[in-house]
C-alpha cells in the first residue's frame, strides 16, 4: 500500500510540475516558439517604480498619467505582469480627453485601459537612450485614443531621478502600419513628441 | 445410394453454374463501371502536344487570334497550353485550358476542346463569374461561347449568349494521386475502388441551341457584351461549393451558329430543367456530350504575376511613380530616420501607380485609406529601430487593404504589402482568402472592441515581434544580430500557426532579388527547418 501511494505521489508530482506555466523574465530574449500558457513575469520588480500619478506643465497644456501594475493578467493565450493606465491631456486650457474616470471604472477590462504594456526597452535599443544607467530598462506602453482608433500609438516610458525628484521621460510614437481614413487626423490628439511628468 | 450419387454429379454443375453467372454477373458490373468511369486529370505541355490534333488546333487558334488581335487589344487573349484538365469518358474526351486576357474582365475563362465522332475537336469558351473570394459563383450560371467551326471571327464576337439548364450531383470515389486527378464515378463510394474516400462533382447541362438572336438582341439567354468586359451572368439554382478541381461542366451548345454567322439561342429549355439530366451524354442530338471542369490559374501564379508588375519599369507622370520607381526609392531611405513608404493604386485599364506617403514618425507610415488603394510599401529601416521583416501589424493591413479597396479587379491576388529593408525587399501576399479572412475578428478588436477581455489586435502584433526578439543579437546591442534566414523562418512559422493551435493565416512570404528583377517565394521545409526559396517564374 506504502508502495501505491509513492508510485502516485511521484506521478502527482510529476503532471503537476508540467502543468505549470514556463516563467520568462521581462525583456529575455528566449522565448518559446509556442507562447501558450507563458508568463512574462517582472521577476525584479522593475515596473515598480513607475506606479504612481504624473503630470506634464507646460503653461495651459498638461498630461497626467496614472499608473498602476497589474501581475499575471492573462490576455487569452500568455500571462503577463504590466502596467495598466489612463490619462487625462489638457491643450491650451481645453480638456481634449480625460480618460481617468476609466482606472477605477468596473466595467472596463484590464485589456481596455488606455495605457498597458510591459515591453521592455534596453539602453542601446533603438532610440539609444543616452541618459541611462547600463543595465536600466524602459518600456513600451500602448496608448490609446479612442478618439482615433485607427491609429497605433505608444508610448516609450524612462523613470528617472533628479534631486530626489521621481519623474518619468515618455515619447509618444506611432507604431506599425495605419489606414488612414480620408480626411481623418494623422496624429494622436497628444502629439507625437517626448514629455517630462513628475510624480504626484 | 442413387440419390446420393445424383447429388455428388449434380454438385459440381450447380457449383459451375453459379461460377459461369457470376461471371457474367462481374462481366456486367465491370461493363457497367466501364461505362460509367470517368477519368479526369491535370496534364501538361508534354502530354498535351503529343496530340498533334489538339496541338494543331492550338497553334491555329494563337495564330489567329494574334492576328486578331493586332487590330484589337481589348478582343485578344492567351490560351494557356502548358497544363490542361484532360477529362475522359468511353469514347469522349475533353481539355479544358484556361484563358488569360491582357486585359482583366473580372471572369474566369476556359477554353474546352471536345472530341467529336471524326476525330476532331469542337471547341467552346465557357465564362464563369466570380465571387469576391475570386472562387467560381456558382449562383451565375457559366456563358457558353461555342466556336462552330472555329471561326475566328465568332471567338471574338460582340453578343454572347447563355444556354444552362440544371445541374446533377454525382458520388465520386477520388482514385488519384496527388499529381494527376483521377476520378472513378461509382453510385456508392466507400464500396469502389478509393483509397481517399468521395468526392462531389457537379454537371451543369447544357441546352439544345436552336433559335436565332439577331446581334442586337441580348435580352434572352443573359447575353454579354465582350466589349467592356462585363459579365451580366444569369442566376442559376446552384448552391455550388465545390473547390476547383471538383465541378465538373457539361459545357457547349451543339449547334452554336447559323450560316450567316448569327448565334442561336435556346429559350425553349431553360424552363425545363428537370429533364435535363437525361441528358447528359446519351445519344440525343439534341443534347450536348461535352464534359469540362474549371481551370483557374494557381494562386501562386496569380501572385507572382501581380508581383512581377511591380518590377516592371514603365514611365508614370509625377508625382505618381511606378511600384518599381517607388521600391528603388524606398531602397535608398533605409538610413532616413523616419518609415518611409508608398501608396499602391489600381486604376482600370492602367498599370498600377505608387503615390508618396508624407510621414514624420520613426516607427508608424501612415496609408490613405481611398478606394483605390489595394497595397503599399515602406520601409523598416536599418538603424535598428524595426525588424528586418515584416511585422503581424503588417500583416493586418494586408487584410486592411483588402477590404477597404473598392477598385476594379478586386481578386486576392491583387493586394501587396511591402516592407523594404537592409536585408531584402519582402511581399507578402494572400494565398487563401478565406482563411486570411478570419483575421478579421483580430482586426476588429483593437482595444478589445467586442469586450472579452482579450485584445486580440494588440496580441496578433506581440505574438510575432517576441519570436523576433529573440535574434535581436543581446538585450542591450544596438545592432539587429538575425540573419535574414532566422527572420525568415519565425515569419514562415507565424503565418502557419499563429495561435499556438496550428491555424494558418492564408497568405504566403515572396523576396525579391537584390536587381529586383524577380521574387522568390519562400517557404519553410518542416521537415528539415529550412528556408526554401522557389523562383516566382516557376
Amino acid at each position: 500500500m506504502k508502495k501505491y501511494i509513492t508510485v502516485i505521489t511521484i506521478i502527482v508530482c510529476m503532471l503537476s510540475c508540467k502543468a505549470q506555466s514556463p516563467i520568462i523574465p521581462l525583456g529575455d530574449r528566449d522565448v518559446p516558439d509556442n507562447l501558450n500558457g507563458v508568463y512574462f513575469k517582472d521577476v525584479n520588480n522593475e515596473l515598480d517604480k513607475f506606479i504612481g500619478t504624473w503630470v506634464y506643465q507646460n503653461g495651459d497644456t498638461s498630461l497626467t498619467i496614472e499608473l498602476m501594475k497589474k501581475i499575471q493578467v492573462f490576455n487569452g493565450r500568455w500571462y503577463v505582469d504590466e502596467l495598466l493606465g489612463e490619462y487625462k491631456y489638457i491643450e491650451n486650457g481645453t480638456e481634449l480627453i480625460n480618460y481617468l474616470p476609466r482606472l477605477t471604472d468596473p466595467d472596463i477590462n484590464d485589456q481596455q485601459h488606455s495605457i498597458s504594456g510591459n515591453k521592455v526597452v534596453f539602453p542601446l535599443n533603438s532610440p539609444i537612450c543616452t541618459d541611462c544607467n547600463p543595465t536600466e530598462k524602459r518600456f513600451i506602453l500602448y496608448f490609446r485614443d479612442y478618439t482615433r482608433r485607427y491609429l497605433n500609438t505608444e508610448i516609450l516610458v524612462q523613470h528617472l531621478e533628479d534631486n530626489g525628484l521621481e519623474k518619468i521621460k515618455i515619447f509618444v510614437q506611432g507604431n506599425g502600419p495605419v489606414l488612414l481614413p480620408e480626411g481623418a487626423p494623422e496624429t494622436p490628439t497628444v502629439p507625437y513628441g517626448e514629455y517630462i511628468l513628475i510624480k504626484q | 445410394m442413387k440419390q446420393k450419387i445424383f447429388k455428388l454429379k449434380l454438385l459440381p454443375s450447380v457449383l459451375l453454374l453459379f461460377i459461369l453467372y457470376g461471371c457474367q454477373r462481374d462481366t456486367i458490373a465491370q461493363d457497367t463501371l466501364q461505362k460509367n468511369l470517368i477519368t479526369k486529370k491535370r496534364v501538361y505541355q508534354n502530354d498535351i502536344t503529343k496530340n498533334t490534333k489538339v496541338k494543331d488546333f492550338i497553334d491555329s487558334i494563337d495564330q489567329k487570334i494574334i492576328q486578331k488581335s493586332q487590330d484589337n487589344r481589348t478582343h485578344s487573349f492567351n490560351v494557356l497550353t502548358d497544363e490542361a484538365i484532360y477529362i475522359e469518358k468511353e469514347n469522349y474526351h475533353s481539355y479544358t485550358f484556361l484563358i488569360q486576357r491582357p486585359n482583366v474582365n473580372g471572369l474566369l475563362e476556359n477554353l474546352v476542346l471536345s472530341s467529336i465522332d471524326n476525330g476532331a475537336y469542337k471547341a467552346t469558351i465557357i465564362q464563369y463569374a466570380l465571387d469576391s473570394l475570386s472562387e467560381i459563383d456558382h449562383m451565375q450560371q457559366p456563358n457558353l461561347i461555342p466556336l462552330e467551326n472555329f471561326n475566328v471571327d465568332n471567338l471574338l464576337a460582340k453578343d454572347i449568349y447563355t444556354c444552362q439548364d440544371g445541374e446533377i450531383t454525382i458520388g465520386f470515389a477520388y482514385i488519384g494521386n496527388a499529381d494527376g486527378i483521377l476520378y472513378e464515378e461509382a453510385g456508392d463510394c466507400i464500396n469502389a475502388n478509393s483509397n481517399a474516400g468521395c468526392d462531389t462533382i457537379r454537371y451543369w447541362i447544357p441546352c439544345h441551341t436552336n433559335e436565332t438572336i439577331d446581334e442586337e438582341d441580348n435580352s434572352s439567354g443573359g447575353s454579354n457584351d465582350a466589349d467592356d468586359g462585363n459579365n451580366s451572368g444569369n442566376n442559376g439554382n446552384s448552391d455550388g461549393n465545390d473547390s476547383d478541381d471538383g465541378n465538373t461542366v457539361g459545357g457547349g451548345g451543339s449547334s452554336g451558329n447559323n450560316d450567316d454567322g448569327s448565334q442561336n439561342n435556346d429559350n425553349e429549355d431553360n424552363d425545363d430543367s428537370n429533364n435535363t439530366d437525361n441528358c447528359f451524354m446519351n445519344n440525343d442530338s439534341s443534347c450536348s456530350n461535352e464534359i469540362t471542369s474549371p481551370v483557374q490559374e494557381r494562386t501562386d501564379k496569380k501572385n507572382c504575376n501581380q508581383l512581377n508588375k511591380l518590377l516592371e519599369d514603365y514611365p508614370v507622370s509625377p508625382p505618381l511613380k511606378s511600384p518599381r520607381a517607388a521600391i528603388v526609392d524606398l531602397k535608398n531611405k533605409l538610413s532616413s530616420n523616419n518609415e518611409e513608404g508608398y501608396s499602391f493604386v489600381s486604376l482600370s485599364n492602367s498599370n498600377p501607380k505608387a503615390a508618396l506617403v508624407t510621414n514624420t514618425n520613426p516607427y508608424t507610415i501612415n496609408y490613405k485609406n481611398a478606394p483605390n488603394v489595394y497595397g503599399g510599401a515602406h520601409t523598416h529601416q536599418n538603424n535598428n529601430k524595426k525588424h528586418p521583416i515584416p511585422s503581424g501589424g503588417d500583416i493586418l493591413a494586408l487584410l486592411g487593404f483588402s477590404q477597404q479597396y473598392n477598385g476594379p479587379f478586386a481578386e486576392p491576388s491583387l493586394f501587396e504589402h511591402i516592407t523594404v529593408t537592409a536585408q531584402g525587399v519582402y511581399a507578402i501576399k494572400i494565398e487563401d482568402m478565406q482563411k486570411f479572412l478570419q483575421l478579421l475578428s483580430i482586426l476588429n478588436d483593437r482595444d478589445d472592441a467586442n469586450n472579452d477581455g482579450i485584445d486580440e489586435f494588440l496580441n496578433f502584433d506581440e505574438a510575432l515581434a517576441t519570436k523576433y526578439q529573440k535574434y535581436d543579437a543581446n538585450d542591450n546591442s544596438e545592432t539587429i544580430a538575425g540573419s535574414p534566414t532566422e527572420y525568415q523562418r519565425e515569419f514562415l512559422k507565424f503565418i502557419a500557426d499563429y495561435d499556438g493551435n496550428g491555424s494558418s493565416i492564408g497568405i504566403a512570404l515572396y523576396k525579391a532579388d537584390s536587381a529586383l528583377t524577380q521574387w522568390n517565394k519562400l517557404t519553410l521545409n518542416d521537415n528539415t527547418n529550412i528556408v526554401e526559396s522557389t523562383p516566382c517564374n516557376n
